[in-house]
C-alpha cells in the first residue's frame, strides 16, 4: 500500500537522542539515505564539515546509528543534530508515520 | 506553509552552513561577513515582495501541482500570463534590490526542466517527470530558495568534456549507486548558491554519443558535504569588507552582484533528486529550454530594472546641479528610456507569443526570437545607459570622497562648500556613490555575459530568422523571378 508520505514523495525520520525518542523531521525522498551517505562516506554532518566528526556509524536497513566524539550532553547532541537535518533540508513535523530512524549517542 | 516572509528566511539562513570560502578565509556565518550577508539581504527582499498586496500578482502564483499559492520563483508557466508575469518580477526585483534576484536561474531552470522530463517520460518511459514534480511540490510547500548552477569550468574551449586534461572541468558521474549518484566536476559563476537552501544543475551545454557522464540534471541540497563555494571577490568586495558604514557604497543594503565557483567533490546525490542521467539527446533540449526563459527574464527584463534606477539616479544628478532642462541632458535622459524600454516590449512580446513547450506538456515557454532580442538589445544599450549616466553624473561619480568626510571637523566644512550646488553636498556625493556603483561596478560585464554572452543571441538570430521568407518577399516585390 502507498502511505501518504510515499505519495507526495517524502520520508519521515524518527530520531532518537541518548535512546529517548526525541524529534520527527520530514524530507524529500532520499533524504536519509542522502543523510547516511554523509555521516558513513563522508564522515561528517552535513553543515559541519569536520572529519572525525562521527566516532562510529552503521547503516541497518533503515536504520542509522551514531556515536558522536567526546562528552555532550542530550541537549549539545539534538543541537547538533538539529543543525545536520536543516542543512540536508529536512524539518521538524508532527505528522506521518516514521519510516527512517537515527539514533544518535555520545562517546562517553 | 507556502510562502515564507522575509524574516522566516532569514532565520532559516542563519542555521544553514554551506561551505564558503571568500577572500582568504572560510564564512561560518554568512550574516557575520558584510559581503556574504549582502547577498542573503538581497533574497529576504525578493520574499519580503511577496507578502506585500501590492506585488501578489507579480510575486505569488498558483502552484499547478498542488492549487496552493506559491513563490513565483517556484512556479512553472501554464500560460502566457504566468509568463509575462514572471518577466514583470524580473523587472521588480531589479528595481527592488539593484542586483541578481538571486531567486531567477532556479526559476527557469525548473521551467526548463518542466518541460524537458516530461517530453522524456513521454518519450522514454522514464520517471523523471514524476521525480521532478515530487522536488518541485516540496520545494514549494517550504518555500525554499533555489538557485541554479548552469556553467561548467569548461577548460580548452577546443576540447569536448571527455577530451579535458582534467574532466572536472565539466560536472560528471563519477558513480551510480543503488540509491543514487556520486558527481564532482565545477560549476563557474554561480549567482547566490550560498544564500540558498537548493541548487538545480543543469548540462552546461549540447552533448554528444559517447558523452553520457556529463549528461546530469539534478537538484542539491547546498550544505552537503562535498559541495564548496568560492567566492568572487575584488574592490568591491574589499570595500564593503573594510568601510565602517554601509550608507557609503552605492548600494547599501544589497551590493553588486554576488557570484561563486561551486566545487563538487564526489558529492552523492539520491535518486529522487536525479532529473537527467546519460540522455545526452535530451541535455542540450534542458539547456536550450532554460535559455528561452533566461533571456527573456534574466537577458531581458531584469536589466530594465536595473536601468530604471540609473535612469532615476541620473534625472537626480542632473537635477541636483540645475541641468535638468537642457536640451542634451534631455536627450540623453531619453535615450537611456529607448534602450530600455525597447528591451522592455521585447521582453513583453516574448512572453505574449510564448506557447506550450512540448506540446501536451502544460508548460509555456517564451518565445526564442523576441526573448534573445530581448537580451541582445540590452547588452549593447546597457553600455550606452551607463555611458550617459557617467555623462549626466558627471566627474563626481568617480572623484568623490568618503560620505564620511563630510564630517570632519576640518575637510567637512571644505566638502560642502565644493560639492554643495541645488543641492547638498550630501545628496550629490550619495547619488554619486549611486551611479558609481553601476558604472564603474561589476554590471557591465554582468549583463553583457549574464543569460549567455551576445555572441550566443546572434547565432540564435541566425538560426530562428527565416531568411528565405524574406528574400522571397523582397524578390516578389521587386519583380524578380524564382531561380
Amino acid at each position: 500500500m502507498i502511505s501518504n508520505e510515499q505519495e507526495r514523495g517524502v520520508e519521515i525520520m524518527a530520531v532518537k537522542i541518548d535512546g529517548k525518542a526525541w524529534r520527527t523531521y520530514e524530507g524529500l525522498a532520499g533524504t536519509f539515505a542522502g543523510f547516511a551517505d554523509s555521516c558513513l562516506r563522508m564522515k561528517t554532518l552535513p553543515g559541519f564539515y569536520r572529519t572525525g566528526l562521527i566516532v562510529e556509524g552503521e547503516l541497518k536497513e533503515r536504520r542509522l546509528h551514531l556515536v558522536l566524539p567526546g562528552k555532550r550532553t542530550p541537549a549539545e547532541l539534538m543541537e547538533i543534530i538539529d543543525v545536520a537535518l536543516l542543512n540536508i533540508v529536512a524539518f521538524p513535523c508532527t505528522e506521518g508515520e516514521a519510516e527512517c530512524f537515527i539514533e544518535v549517542k555520545s562517546e562517553n | 506553509m507556502a510562502l515564507k516572509t522575509a524574516k522566516e528566511y532569514l532565520d532559516s539562513i542563519k542555521k544553514m552552513k554551506p561551505r564558503v570560502y571568500i577572500g582568504g578565509k572560510w564564512v561560518t556565518n554568512l550574516l557575520g561577513n558584510p559581503v556574504t550577508k549582502s547577498m542573503v539581504m538581497a533574497n529576504s527582499a525578493i520574499y519580503g515582495l511577496a507578502e506585500d498586496p501590492a506585488h501578489k500578482e507579480v510575486m505569488v502564483a498558483t502552484s499547478h501541482l498542488t492549487g496552493e499559492p506559491v513563490n513565483r520563483n517556484l512556479n512553472v508557466a501554464r500560460n502566457i500570463h504566468d509568463l509575462d508575469m514572471r518577466q514583470e518580477m524580473a523587472q521588480l526585483t531589479s528595481q527592488t534590490v539593484g542586483t541578481c534576484n538571486y531567486r531567477c536561474v532556479g526559476c527557469d531552470a525548473l521551467n526548463s526542466l518542466a518541460s524537458t522530463t516530461w517530453e522524456m517520460d513521454q518519450t522514454l518511459g522514464t520517471k523523471y517527470n514524476e521525480r521532478f514534480n515530487k522536488w518541485l511540490a516540496y520545494a514549494q510547500a517550504n518555500d525554499l530558495a533555489v538557485s541554479g548552477a548552469i556553467t561548467d569550468a569548461k577548460g580548452d574551449r577546443k576540447k569536448r568534456p571527455p577530451q579535458q586534461d582534467d574532466i572536472d572541468t565539466f560536472i560528471h558521474l563519477v558513480e551510480k549507486r543503488d540509491d543514487g549518484i556520486v558527481v564532482r566536476g565545477i560549476r563557474v559563476s554561480q549567482s547566490g548558491a550560498i544564500g540558498s537552501h537548493e541548487t538545480l544543475v543543469l548540462p552546461g551545454g549540447g552533448l554528444k554519443e559517447g558523452e553520457e557522464k556529463f549528461a546530469l540534471a539534478f537538484a542539491v541540497q547546498n550544505s552537503v558535504p562535498g559541495l564548496s563555494y568560492i567566492c568572487q571577490y575584488n574592490a568591491y568586495s574589499a570595500e564593503r569588507e573594510a568601510c565602517d558604514n554601509e550608507d557609503e557604497l552605492g548600494n547599501p543594503l544589497y551590493g553588486q552582484r554576488e557570484t561563486s565557483t561551486m566545487y563538487f567533490d564526489n558529492v552523492f546525490i539520491p535518486w529522487e533528486r536525479v532529473f537527467l542521467c546519460g540522455e545526452t539527446k535530451y541535455a542540450g533540449k534542458m539547456v536550450t529550454r532554460f535559455a528561452k526563459a533566461h533571456r527573456m527574464n534574466c537577458g531581458g527584463a531584469c536589466k530594465v530594472g536595473f536601468a530604471d534606477l540609473i535612469i532615476g539616479g541620473s534625472m537626480l544628478a542632473a537635477e541636483y546641479i540645475g541641468v535638468e532642462k537642457i536640451p542634451h541632458i534631455q536627450e540623453k535622459i531619453i535615450d537611456m528610456v529607448r534602450y530600455s524600454e525597447t528591451s522592455h516590449a521585447c521582453a513583453i512580446a516574448a512572453a505574449m507569443r510564448g506557447r506550450e513547450e512540448p506540446k501536451g506538456s502544460g508548460v509555456f515557454l517564451p518565445d526564442d526570437l523576441f526573448g534573445n532580442a530581448a537580451k541582445l538589445n540590452i547588452a549593447h544599450g546597457f553600455w550606452e545607459i551607463m555611458k550617459n549616466a557617467g555623462d549626466i553624473g558627471g566627474g563626481l561619480v568617480v572623484t568623490a570622497p568618503r560620505m564620511k568626510d563630510l564630517e570632519d571637523p576640518e575637510v567637512g566644512p571644505i566638502l560642502k562648500k565644493a560639492f554643495g550646488a541645488v543641492a547638498t553636498a550630501e545628496k550629490r556625493m550619495k547619488v554619486a556613490k549611486f551611479l558609481q556603483h553601476w558604472t564603474a561596478g561589476l554590471h557591465g560585464p554582468g549583463t553583457w555575459h549574464g543569460a549567455g554572452a551576445p555572441q550566443t543571441q546572434r547565432f540564435m538570430f541566425m538560426v530562428l530568422t527565416d531568411f528565405e521568407a524574406k528574400k522571397k518577399m523582397a524578390k516578389k516585390l521587386m519583380g524578380m523571378k524564382e531561380d
